[in-house]
């Protein structure tokens, strides 16, 4: 580029060539000062020519000029800067009372482009800090996965707000999807960045991103298939840890508390507080258990809350029904033997608990259990841990200008390399990636590619899913291709099943090799393949043990509302076969509770007792599998026996559970098609098409041309998953049925 | 603004002092020749018509005398060339100075040393600076140019703004 002195110089010079009369060029003069002028002009001219010539070639140009070049020449957009998206825990105070006036608002969020569609300014938010000194990072609530968990319309054209649906279940921990409203790499947050939740609903304590929620359990449900929750706490510091057993936990996050109210032999701990002052004459005195300071992140130490300090207050605040409230510990008492420090003990115990917050004495439930979590999206872990690949993370910078150049370079270069297959092989040179396919064209939008890609237990993290695209896109992809890297979708599978096992063979050791083993052959399917009947039979017919199989039934989706509505047509079906007659239909019985013993008053059927001599029956409401209005049935016979009969079959839960009701209660002897009457219904839906609405399943009438493979789509996965089954427990998609 | 010549060589109208301090091809060479703009700012123009009017032109001595009146008319820093061009007006007016007669000396040395800067100055004889009011200062200078015996120059200008 010509500088102002050399543009003036020139002229300076082609002026003196073409004329003498002018001869005074030093500075101050007139004639210097016009060329100066024009120079000064020119050397802008020249500038912007550079600039243009610069902008011209994709080597030198940068910025919206370089987007020109490459995307208006090869339709390869810049790489755009994404946001980390994962889950982080809600801790409530204690497990939600009114879950239904719980307020969290999501947005709407496309998980495959990462990019919100709607809803978020409205929507729940919470405040990050990333380790990079960044001003705090705003994370907005978005919508689960699962449709289930957020409030769908009652009515055709219904309009409803966006908000998390937490049914009517008391829940204590929430595990639910936030993404970054901005973008780039600064959205990264570290593990336990996310503390900060600007506007709780009531009830709601605080946010945690973390691998680790902490969720505390009681310890009598001891879970079959890992360890016994209180050996989670294996070291209490200064106390004979390993006889205590957790019972109950409030404000986890991030200073929460635990109460041991028993050792694991159930020897009491019992502390009393008192509402006033040690000593306060008409102080009133609740009792608990002893209150523990939870300190490790691993969740493997807790620590007593200022250990035998010598603190002057021994109190504790707490949240009593919305009131605060402060609590004096006046005694403490243990009922084992490992505690023997006499006397003096109680003194010391008396000071530990000063200056805390948070424990709800009165309104302490009676246990924590699995129901107080809420992971509509399946996200924990049997061990109750965030896995790596949902934690928050997958923001990234745009890609800068040197980035974009190379992209385009590798492009050029990968043309030959674009095809599908290619595609796949690049997917799967990515560490952690053992599944790659790409989508056929017909379910593809046009003009885009989607390559579905997971691990091998069919899900991938957004983090992942980023850096696979990011790869393909600047090495393996087709020219002009829209590239969508998605993961397929899960579709939780049931299969339930009646197995004859042979003499002297541990049932249990059966269930868990059955399980293994449809999970095993489970992970041999790819999106858009189907479960084949005779593969499953095949398969669970070589473990050793197992004599022969009946009534195997696969089926897709199995939710709690399907489950209920079954269940009480079987219900009906069940008391049929106590009754001496019923009658369907009833209208008149819709006034009269289900399960009431009834006689005929005139010609009405009118409430009475199972004792009535005059009782003829009972009431029985049932909704049709196929859903619709309910109906009313009596069935006639010993209303004793009927009404006893109704109510051990309301509380029965469990394929094992039903037969004690039949055998042992009633001394009635299944047959053995009752029996796989009776197993078929308990876990599994009806197939499509024929039986249909004639569910329960009655084995004589399952015929093998009613049984279709199932197929997944081209997007689907099979995979096995759980259900909440009415008795609270977490129960694996497998049904099992021991004939013996 | 105004320039005279002390000795008798300037006199008659502005044309005639053109003619004759241009006379000469020696002061041409040394005092070199510019496009004619004096202190009111305007180029001039040769009094024929179309199409033989021109620009008017000034050589000599008297190129040398515009030369120093520009010099003095310029603010230093305005300068986009030379932001040492020129003389700080901009240091001196609009103050009230509690003894004007230290820096109405200082301003005279500044316009000399100025006046200096010309390699066409052989010396500055004499400069006056006088404050008529806090913003507008007279200055009267006598300058003799190199070549040009017995030929001193007197500037004369009032620079600032009359309220």
């Amino acid at each position: 580029m010509k500088t102002l002195s050399e543009i003036k110089r020139n002229i300076i010079a082609f002026y003196s060539r073409i004329q003498s009369r002018v001869t005074d060029f030093s500075v101050g003069s007139v004639v210097h000062d016009m060329i100066f002028s024009v120079s000064a002009a020119l050397e802008d001219v020249h500038r912007d020519i550079a600039e243009v010539e610069k902008q011209a070639y994709i080597a030198t140009a940068s910025g919206a000029y370089l987007d020109k070049l490459i995307n208006g020449t090869f339709q390869l957009p810049r790489s755009p800067a994404t946001r980390s998206m994962g889950y982080v825990v809600l801790y409530g105070e204690s497990p939600l009372a009114n879950p239904t006036s719980v307020k969290l608002r999501y947005a709407n969020y496309n998980y495959d482009t990462g990019k919100f569609v709607s809803g978020v300014e409205s929507s729940t938010k919470f405040i990050g800090f990333n380790n990079q000194g960044d001003e705090g990072i705003v994370f907005s609530l978005i919508q689960p996965r699962n449709d289930d968990a957020v409030l769908t319309p009652v009515n055709e054209g219904d309009t409803v707000e966006p908000l998390i649906d937490l049914g009517n279940r008391n829940v204590q921990y929430l595990i639910l999807p936030v993404a970054a409203v901005l973008t780039g790499a600064k959205t990264n947050i570290i593990e336990g960045g996310i503390t900060s939740f600007p506007s709780p609903p009531p009830g709601i304590s605080n946010v945690l991103n973390t691998s680790n929620p902490g969720i505390i359990f009681f310890s009598s449900g001891q879970p079959v298939s890992s360890a016994p929750f209180y050996s989670r706490f294996t070291n209490l510091l200064g106390y004979n840890s390993g006889k205590l057993s957790v019972v109950n936990a409030y404000n986890f996050s991030p200073r929460g508390f635990v109460e041991i109210k028993q050792d694991v032999d159930g020897n009491p701990i019992v502390a009393i507080y008192s509402d006033m002052p040690i000593g306060t004459p008409g102080a009133v005195t609740k009792q608990a258990g002893l209150i523990f300071e939870y300190m490790s992140q691993d969740t493997s130490v807790i620590t007593l809350k200022d250990a035998i300090s010598n603190s002057p207050v021994p109190s504790i605040t707490i949240t009593d029904g919305g009131v605060v409230k402060t609590l004096y510990l006046r005694t403490f008492s243990y009922g084992g033997t490992d505690y023997d420090e006499g006397a003096n003990y109680t003194t010391d115990i008396e000071q530990f608990v000063a200056g805390t917050y948070g424990l709800v004495v009165s309104q302490r439930p009676d246990q924590i259990s699995d129901t107080v979590i809420f992971d509509p999206d399946d996200v924990l872990t049997s061990e109750y841990k965030i896995p790596t690949s949902h934690m928050v993370a997958g923001g990234s910078d745009e890609d800068n200008d040197e980035e974009y150049r190379t992209y385009l370079r590798a492009y050029l270069s990968s043309l030959s390399k674009a095809t599908p297959s290619a595609l796949e092989a690049g997917a799967l040179q990515i560490s952690g990636i053992t599944f790659a396919k790409t989508l056929t064209s017909d379910v593809s939008p046009r003009g885009t590619t989607i390559l579905l890609v997971s691990n091998e237990d069919g899900v991938i993290s957004p983090s992942k899913k980023n850096e696979v695209k990011k790869a393909l896109d600047s090495s393996w992809k087709a020219a002009g291709v829209n590239l969508i890297v998605s993961s397929p979708d899960l579709i939780k599978t049931h299969f339930s099943m009646v197995i004859k096992p042979t003499v002297g063979v541990t049932t249990s050791t059966i269930m868990t090799q059955v399980s293994a083993t449809i999970n095993s052959y489970l992970k041999t399917k790819n999106p858009g393949d189907s479960l084949k009947y005779s593969e499953v039979l095949s398969r669970v017919g070589t473990i050793p043990g197992i004599e022969n199989i009946f009534n195997l039934i696969i089926s897709k989706e199995l939710t709690l509302d399907t489950y209920t509505i079954y269940k009480a047509d079987y219900d009906l079906a069940a008391l049929k076969t106590v009754a001496t007659s019923y009658e369907e239909d009833i209208t008149q019985a819709g006034t009269i509770a289900d399960g009431t013993p009834v006689k005929l008053s005139g010609s009405d059927y009118v409430a009475t007792t199972a004792t009535d001599q005059g009782a003829v029956g009972i009431i029985h409401d049932s909704v049709p599998a196929g859903g619709g209005n309910t109906t009313y049935s009596i069935l006639f016979g010993d209303a004793k026996i009927l009404s006893s009969f109704y109510s051990a079959l309301m509380s029965a839960v469990t394929p094992e559970d039903f037969v004690s009701v039949s055998t042992i209660n009633f001394g009635l002897v299944l047959t053995s098609l009752e029996f796989l009457y009776v197993s078929s219904y308990l876990f599994s839906e009806p197939l499509l098409g024929y039986p249909g609405l004639s569910y329960p399943i009655d084995p004589l009438t399952i015929q093998y041309q009613y049984i279709s493979d199932y197929t997944s789509s081209a997007t689907q996965l099979f995979r096995l998953g759980s259900v909440s089954l009415p008795d609270t427990t977490i129960s694996p998609l497998v049904g099992i049925k021991f004939i013996t | 603004m105004n320039v005279t010549f002390a000795n008798s060589e300037l006199i008659g109208d502005i044309e005639e002092q053109i003619s004759r301090l241009s006379a000469s091809d020696a002061r041409r060479r040394i005092f070199r020749t510019d496009l004619m703009m004096l202190g009111e700012g305007d180029i001039r123009t040769t009094s024929s018509s179309l199409p033989s009017k021109d620009m008017m032109i000034v050589s000599g001595v008297l190129n040398y005398a515009q030369a120093l009146l520009h010099r003095l008319m310029t603010t230093r820093g305005y300068h986009p060339a030379d932001r040492s061009f020129g003389v700080p007006w901009d240091s001196y007016l609009g103050q009230s100075y509690r003894n004007k007669s230290i820096v109405e000396a200082q301003l005279s040395s500044d316009v000399a040393e100025e006046i200096g800067k010309d390699s066409r100055t052989a010396s500055v004889i004499k400069v006056v600076c006088k404050f008529e009011s806090p913003t507008v200062v007279s200055v009267v200078c006598d300058v003799a140019p190199v070549s040009v015996d017995d030929l001193v120059i007197q500037l004369s200008l009032s620079a600032g703004a009359q309220v």
